[in-house]
């Protein structure tokens, strides 16, 4: 067993807890950290299994696309913010449940 | 097999998921943004560990511009938030799916640690730094926009 593979047990833990946090919280920031952390963690594993298994030459492509993945992710973090920020200057709080009123 | 980075890995990887279980359990969202904070840093350190410097450089500066975003509005946001005990059967359920489907690439072959490699494009390089720089920018004139706004 390399220290690869803890990485990999570890991150599959943390994807977990992620997950976990996303549906079980209320307050939007905290979904927002765990979406943050689900990303960064789904990135690694993508990363270390493409690389550790494909062949070298296709590591630089490899880098690439993950951080164009990254900076999407980052896209839609920077747009949740925005909108967690207008709802709460617009009805004074953050918890998911009690949006109603955004039904359409 | 090096026995310092297997101890290294483990160590980090505890931490980490320690740090992230204070992030999501805890009530206080300053509380909770520090083990974000410590769970990112301790993911990055592990990329780096793995041969991947500059991803590792990318993914710090992305969670640290995203601390930083995220620390800005938290004080406008000054709540606790009562989390109510949400465990069903469907939530378990959930996670042990993603368990049992992340662990399945773990289990059919071995992993090997990759080559170590500098291989990001310049060009790409300077569009991440922009892209960072954004980020930071960002949450402070976002800081701004609310202080100017507490005024009114």
């Amino acid at each position: 067993m390399t220290y690869v593979n803890v990485y990999l047990a570890g991150l599959v833990v943390l994807t977990a807890i992620s997950v976990y946090g996303i549906l079980s919280s209320r307050n939007w920031v905290k979904i927002l950290m765990c979406l943050e952390v689900l990303g960064l963690s789904l990135i690694f594993i993508a990363s270390l299994l493409s690389l550790s298994l494909n062949s070298i030459s296709n590591i630089g492509a490899a880098q690439t696309y993950l951080v164009v993945l990254v900076a999407v992710d980052s896209g839609i973090l920077g747009v949740l913010i925005a909108v967690i920020y207008v709802l709460f200057k617009k009805m004074g709080r953050i918890e998911v449940d009690k949006l109603s009123e955004l039904k359409g | 097999m090096n026995p310092v980075d297997l101890i290294f890995s483990v160590i980090v990887v505890v931490f980490s998921i320690v740090s992230l279980l204070y992030a999501v359990i805890s009530r206080r969202l300053q509380r909770a943004l520090i083990g974000f904070l410590a769970c990112t840093v301790l993911m990055c350190i592990a990329i780096a560990h793995t041969n991947l410097p500059v991803l590792a450089i990318v993914a710090l500066s992305i969670a640290l511009g995203t601390f930083v975003a995220l620390a800005a509005i938290s004080p406008m946001m000054y709540i606790e938030t009562r989390e109510r005990g949400v465990w069903s059967y469907i939530l378990p359920l959930v996670i042990g799916l993603v368990l049992l489907v992340l662990i399945l690439p773990i289990l059919v072959r071995p992993i090997h640690p990759p080559q170590l490699s500098w291989s990001l494009d310049p060009f790409v390089s300077v569009l991440l730094l922009a892209h960072g720089l954004f980020i930071v920018v960002t949450a402070f004139t976002m800081r701004l926009i609310i202080r100017e706004g507490e005024k009114i």
